[in-house]
């Protein structure tokens, strides 16, 4: 700033600068002057005050002082001087009104109250006064004048000692008048005690003239004279407690007034020195403080002229200085060297002007310059940029000559999305990057370009360099020249595979909800459908058009309560889904159990805009649970079963073997064999039993083979023909024979002797009884699998047994697998044959059904085809004993009846015999005949070592040995033996001798 | 723990009121106005302070009594002159027993014949033989037994007649008071004393009531206390003792010992609230206000003992007749049981406790005079809460604080010498 004034100005200005600074010292000085003189009147006013105090303190002692000479002097000029103080200081007080504080409010009061002590002093003193001046001196002279005019009286008549009595009560008068001026002279208070003992005496001694009449005039006359001294004693006491009242007036009330006004008067003093000290403190500093100031003004005054000197010269040689050196760079072409800020309208200011001229121009070329380079650089960068948004564009680019066909250029999203380099794709032809899959629409695009010069949204598959397709959507616009003909296109490809795939995944789901087998409805935010699939309309009967736009209460059955319903809707409503079992009903009314699920369907907001609601229809799990049910209960039954059976099968084999060499000891007594017989019957048909439940319950021991189904029934049926009546007619139609199972055949034998033992039993009553058994080869497919639950896929031979009998009740067919159940009368049936005929079918992984009518029943089995096998050879063997010749067995059971029994038994069929008790006694045994024993039959569930184990053993120490099993029953499943390992031949206990007998021999054969 | 005694104000109003009383007797000897009258049954006048003279009582004694009762409250040294100078404008007085002299001497006052005394017997030993307990020491200056009997000779004495001068009945114990939040608590009877008031450590923090003729004791206990002096009977002082007491106080004065001296019992509670004064003369009603206000003020039992007062009720001269029955069934009717327990429950004690106690709760009973701790909140005699549970009354029992007096409030033969001494005194 300072150099922007000419030379002229900047004296002036060092001229302004410098009166400034000593203006504002005048102002400072006048400003502090003005403080000292407000505090210099201050400290008057408080010197005032401080005077008015002294005068107020000297004043209450002369006002106490003088009222207290009033008090004891009763001089009136006295109370005359308090009541001329008490105006001073009154005045005193109003002179310093200004000056307000509590001290003084309280010197007010108390002065007020002094002065009306003061007043009550003088009105108590002033009666005092009279009382001692004027009512006791008129008392103490009416007494006198009393008697001094009966002395007069008694004179006249010359009685000297009446005389003497009254000179005595005068005397006694001027004690009481003496002691008592003496108290009010004195204040002694003994004084008062003998006033009152004067009056005493009087009274006594008028009281002693009184009583003589003689020498008194008259009784009423001494009466008067006590009357006197009484008055008189009254004044006196009066005058005394007067007396005492106007003394602790001054001495205790206005003194303690007076005391507490020069307290507050001190206080008031101390305040006033107080702020006097502040005033005078305040003053000191405000001067002190005015003296720096101007110190430090002149100070800065000196520096400010020095500063000024240099100034002035230095704006002379320094823009010089500067702007010589400024031209200099400027001439050599510089444009940033400093131009000294000199802009004083002078000659240096021209100059600086004419080299801020000079400069500009060189730095206006500078800039051209500059601008040119960054032009450049910058078409450089906009180069850039194009290319690499064309190459990194999300969008692939290619330009294609219409002429040819030919890819010009393509961006590098293109290359890289086909997985080609750049150079690769350009000069391919443009057909040659579609997929053949969409070629003729490629065709189409490209006809459509040619005629049109653009393509819109053609949805084609590109064709990776692997072969493999990208889905895009095609717009091409077209480069024309000046004549209109197409140069080449511009192409561009968006990638829709995620959007196909996303499509793709929608149309899935659809799918998947639409072919659903659980019901599928979906709502708006206020419960009315909007959607159901195909399974809805099929579980609640309502089609589409009957259910869209209806509330799901439709399918409302009033099973569930209010309260299941508000608890629905507060789950759904809070967000959650909700699930539960209901009863729903049918559009034909029908009631049918679910599983509802709903859920809440929110959008990007969490609102709930729908509900979906999925049904899952209960009726089949209910079924498969009421199987699952049957089956756990028939489970049940066959553990139970599977725990007698080995005791019981031992038990009877004990006794059949017994029977048998019972028998044989008894041939000569044909009544005995017949007895025995009947009991073996009766044993074997408690075994049959027992085979039965073990069947059913699929416990018992099976040996699957191979075997023709239609052979098997020819030869089944022909041992039933025989003990059927000729008037029951038994046919049996086989449509196919060619079909392998793999069964038991003695468990299948029994299957088909129950049904056809049961047909037998419901056509007793028919008029033509007939029973057809019916062969062939069923299906099972997907649709059949999947309403039928237990098939599989695959084919089945399906045996039929149908009779013409009265049916099966209704109520009866849900029970009629169950074991014990019978239709029978008692003692006809024991209600195992189709509990054995399901086991055993089950057993053979097939599946019974039964259908029954008034018409009759149809009980059809299906067993599972095997592709492949040997069948075994089905004829049944004679029911013969095969003797033996003389081998040596080895003879393993735990139980001692059936080990001495059977040893017996094969004893009489001519083998020797060896025992066991247990596995490890039979491999000691083996081992010690090794070269004798010819075949090995072991129980298989033995105490210290089971027959399987014991065997494998023996196998350890002789590989070929030969043997049998025979046992109670199948235990060996349970025991976790694999039957598979085991090609042992297998008899179940009780054995028939002959069925015994043959196996032994098959065994021996090899 | 606060000290809850005396809550009326009204007996230490009497130097506030002591300058206009001067006036009043002199001016018309009228009291300014008759609280109740009634015309058909017989009237009683009673003269006396707001300690004794109040509606409640009233109301009640005119209930039990069928007669009429109008009362003339005042202060203390108005009601002495009026009573002192015009008998005949009252028939009972009620004030102290320092009035005794005063009244006898100007024989406003007729004896009072035990006869005609209900409950004389039941009174205690404390107002007819200056002991409350046989072992009990009998309070130095005019203890209420030396003025109790009416002589042959026509002097008041200790010697048993069968007149009285005064029917005993409320009576109490006075000490100082400081502030525990400046000054160390002491412990009563044991470090608390008189002595106290003339500690350096508080110089112009005290303060003595304006009232020589009870400021003076304290004086006097407080120079006793400090070792000073001695005095040959200090309820009775020569004016040499005087000289020298004064003396000394004039001494501490002028070395700014003292504050001041206070003339009513709000201005003593002002002294102290404002921190002008930390230890001084008080009555119980002050300190019970100060402790209202938070300032924790203990009114002190002093080793040395209490200054005592004891009430009187006088039979005027000119009461006769009709009007000397109603009077005396009065006298009567406050030893009855039922007055005693009222006044009991604001800090004063009768002179037949016993008959009392039947009108007060056991709780009651162990807070007012057995100095027992509070078992429950009592109410005061204004319906209010006046002592919270487990609080107990400072001094002790009635019989510890009697046991334990010092000298009574006495108006000496040197009284008016002690005027002109206490000018010299609050002046210095």
């Amino acid at each position: 700033m300072f150099g922007t004034l000419k030379l002229k100005q900047k004296v002036f200005a060092g001229f302004l600068s410098v009166g400034l600074v000593t203006t504002a010292i005048a102002a400072i000085s006048y400003v502090s002057f003005d403080n000292v003189l407000k505090n210099f009147k201050g400290f008057v006013e408080y010197s005032n005050r401080a005077e008015l105090n002294l005068l107020l303190a000297h004043n209450v002692s002369e006002i106490q002082r003088q009222a207290l000479i009033y008090t004891y002097e009763g001089h009136q000029s006295a109370a005359e001087q308090v009541h001329a103080l008490y105006g001073d200081m009154k005045q005193t007080l109003e002179k310093g009104e200004s000056l307000k504080s509590d001290h003084a409010d309280l010197i007010q009061k108390h002065i007020h109250s002094y002065m009306q002590a003061f007043e009550q002093l003088q009105q108590q003193r002033e009666l005092q006064h009279h009382l001692i001046h004027f009512d006791l001196k008129d008392a103490a002279a009416n007494a006198e004048h009393f008697l001094q005019l009966h002395i007069q009286q008694q004179s006249l008549h010359h009685d000297n000692t009446e005389l003497l009595m009254h000179e005595r009560i005068l005397n006694s008068l001027l004690s009481i008048e003496k002691y008592a001026l003496r108290y009010f002279n004195t204040l002694d208070p003994s004084y008062i005690q003998k006033t009152k003992a004067g009056f005493i005496t009087v009274r006594k001694q008028i009281q002693a003239m009184k009583t003589d009449k003689q020498r008194l005039s008259a009784g009423t006359e001494s009466t008067n004279a006590l009357k006197n001294i009484e008055t008189y004693e009254r004044t006196f006491l009066e005058a005394v407690q007067r007396t005492r009242g106007y003394l602790f007036l001054v001495n205790v009330v206005m003194s303690a007034e007076a005391y507490e006004i020069l307290y507050n008067a001190r206080k008031m003093s101390d305040q006033v020195t107080q702020e006097m000290t502040t005033i005078e403190q305040d003053t000191l500093s405000t001067l002190q403080q005015l003296f720096n100031y101007i110190i430090i003004a002149l100070l800065l005054s000196l520096l400010m002229v020095l500063l000024l000197s240099v100034l002035i010269g230095r704006s002379l040689t320094k823009p010089i200085m500067g702007l010589t050196k400024a031209f200099n760079a400027l001439s050599q072409g510089s444009h940033k060297t400093e131009i000294p800020p000199y802009q004083a309208n002078d000659e240096i200011g021209d100059l600086t002007r004419a080299a801020v001229v000079f400069k500009e121009k060189n730095l206006q070329t500078h800039t051209l310059l500059e601008q040119a380079k960054a032009l450049t650089q910058e078409l450089k960068k906009s180069q850039e940029k194009y290319v690499d948004l064309y190459d990194n564009a999300p969008d692939m680019y290619a330009s294609v000559e219409a002429a040819t066909a030919l890819v010009l250029q393509c961006n590098q999203t293109v290359a890289n999305k086909l997985g080609y380099r750049k150079d690769e794709m350009i000069g391919q032809p443009i057909f040659a990057l579609y997929h053949a899959d969409c070629m003729d629409k490629v065709q189409a695009a490209f006809k459509s370009f040619i005629e049109t010069g653009v393509v819109h949204n053609a949805e084609l598959q590109l064709r990776k360099k692997d072969g493999s397709k990208i889905e895009v959507n095609l717009n091409v616009t077209s480069v024309r020249d000046e004549n209109g003909q197409i140069l080449h296109s511009r192409s561009s490809w968006i990638d829709i595979t995620d959007r196909k795939q996303a499509e793709e995944k929608v149309r899935k789901l659809s799918q998947a909800v639409d072919q659903s087998g659980e019901a599928v409805a979906i709502t708006d935010a206020a419960g009315c459908i909007e959607y159901i699939n195909p399974a809805f309309s099929l579980i609640t009967g309502y089609s589409e058009a009957e259910a869209i736009g209806q509330n799901p209460r439709i399918l409302k059955s009033g099973n569930q309560d209010a309260a299941f319903y508000e608890k629905m809707w507060s789950t759904l409503r809070s967000g959650e889904f909700w699930q539960s079992k209901v009863i729903n009903k049918r559009k034909n009314g029908d009631f049918y159990p679910s599983m509802l699920t709903i859920s809440p369907i929110k959008n990007d907001s969490g609102k709930i805009t729908n509900y979906i609601g999925i049904q899952q229809s209960l009726e089949a799990i209910e079924a498969l649970e009421a199987q699952f049910h049957q089956s756990q209960k028939m489970e049940a039954i066959g553990t139970l079963v599977g725990g007698i059976a080995h005791d019981f099968n031992n038990n009877l084999a004990g006794i059949t073997g017994n029977l048998y060499l019972a028998k044989m000891a008894a041939k000569s007594l044909p009544e005995v064999v017949k007895r025995l017989d009947s009991v073996e019957t009766l044993s074997f048909g408690a075994a049959a039993t027992i085979q039965q439940l073990l069947a059913f319950s699929r416990k018992g021991i099976v040996q699957m083979n191979p075997l023709s189904i239609s052979s098997f029934l020819k030869e089944t049926i022909k041992l039933q023909q025989v003990s059927l009546p000729e008037s029951v007619s038994l046919q049996l139609q086989v449509n196919d024979t060619d079909m392998l199972v793999k069964g038991d055949i003695n468990q299948l034998q029994q299957v088909l002797m129950n049904l056809i033992n049961n047909a037998f039993d419901a056509v007793q009553k028919s008029e033509n009884p007939a029973i057809r058994i019916c062969l062939d080869r069923f299906q099972a497919d997907d649709d059949f699998v999947t309403q039928h639950n237990g098939y599989r896929l695959g084919e089945y031979a399906r045996i039929s047994v149908v009779d013409n009998g009265s049916g099966i009740k209704p109520e009866h067919l849900n029970h009629v697998f169950e074991p014990f159940f019978t239709t029978k009368e008692q003692g006809k049936g024991t209600g195992l044959g189709l509990a054995m005929v399901y086991g055993a079918v089950k057993t053979h992984d097939g599946m019974v059904d039964i259908i029954s009518s008034l018409q009759g029943t149809t009980v059809q089995l299906c067993l599972p085809l095997i592709m492949s096998g040997e069948a075994i050879d089905i004829a049944v063997q004679e029911d013969q004993v095969v003797d033996g010749d003389g081998e040596m067995i080895l003879l393993v059971d735990d139980n001692k009846t059936v080990l001495k029994t059977a040893k017996d038994v094969l004893e009489g069929i001519n083998y020797v015999v060896l025992t066991a008790e247990d596995g490890l006694a039979a491999i000691e045994t083996y081992q010690s005949h090794i070269n004798d024993i010819d075949l090995v039959i072991l129980d298989v569930v033995m105490p210290r070592l089971g027959g399987v184990e014991a065997l494998k053993m023996i196998k350890d120490i002789n590989p070929d040995v030969k043997a049998m099993f025979a046992t109670g029953y199948d235990k060996l499943r349970t025991l976790g033996v694999n039957q598979q390992e085991m090609t042992e031949k297998v008899i179940s206990k009780p054995f028939a001798v002959s069925k015994l007998s043959q196996l032994i021999r098959e065994v021996l054969r090899g | 723990m606060k000290k809850k005694s005396e809550s009326d104000l009204g007996r230490r109003d009497f130097l506030k009121t002591c300058g206009s009383m001067v006036v009043g007797a002199a001016a018309t000897f009228a009291f300014p106005a008759i609280i109740s009258a009634r015309d058909s049954k017989p009237t009683i006048r009673v003269v006396g302070t707001h300690v004794t003279l109040q509606e409640a009582l009233r109301q009640k004694a005119e209930k039990d009594l069928g007669i009429n009762i109008e009362f003339y409250p005042g202060g203390s040294a108005e009601v002495l002159l009026k009573a002192s100078t015009d008998p005949s404008s009252f028939d009972l007085y009620e004030q102290w027993s320092n009035s005794m002299n005063v009244l006898w001497q100007a024989n406003a006052i007729q004896p009072i014949s035990i006869n005609k005394l209900t409950y004389w017997d039941e009174i205690n030993g404390l107002t007819k033989t200056g002991r409350i307990s046989p072992g009990a020491k009998i309070g130095l200056g005019d203890a209420p037994h030396k003025l109790l009997y009416a002589q042959a000779d026509g002097s008041l004495g200790a010697n048993p007649t069968g007149e009285i001068s005064f029917l005993p009945y409320v009576h109490n114990t006075d000490s100082f008071g400081y502030n525990s939040a400046v000054i160390p608590k002491g412990i009563p009877y044991e470090t608390e004393s008189w002595g106290w008031l003339l500690d350096e450590r508080y110089a112009g923090k005290v303060a003595l009531v304006n009232e020589p003729t009870i400021g003076l004791f304290d004086a006097a206990l407080a120079v006793k206390a400090r070792g000073l002096m001695d005095f040959k009977d200090m309820g009775s002082m020569t004016r040499s003792e005087l000289d020298e007491l004064f003396k000394i106080l004039v001494d501490y004065k002028k070395r700014g010992h003292f504050r001041g001296v206070w003339s009513s019992v709000p201005h003593s509670v002002e002294l102290m609230r404002s921190g002008q004064v930390d230890i001084q003369s008080m009555f119980s009603p002050g300190v019970s206000a100060l402790n209202g206000m938070g300032i924790p003020c203990i009114y002190a039992a002093p080793k040395e003992g209490y200054r005592a007062w004891h009430g009187v009720m006088c039979l005027s001269r000119e009461s006769s007749g009709e009007r000397q029955e109603a009077a005396y069934a009065f006298m009567n009717w406050w030893l009855s049981g039922w007055p005693g327990a009222f006044i009991a429950r604001q800090g004063y004690y009768i002179s037949n406790p016993e008959r009392s106690r039947r009108f007060m709760s056991a709780s009651e009973w162990d807070y007012w005079y057995d100095g027992k701790p509070a078992s429950q909140a009592l109410r005061g005699t204004d319906g209010k809460i006046s002592v919270h549970p487990n609080e107990v009354r400072t001094g002790g029992s009635y019989i510890k604080r009697f046991e334990n007096v010092a000298v009574w409030n006495t108006v000496m033969d040197s009284y008016e010498y002690s005027l002109l001494k206490w000018n010299e005194f609050v002046m210095a």
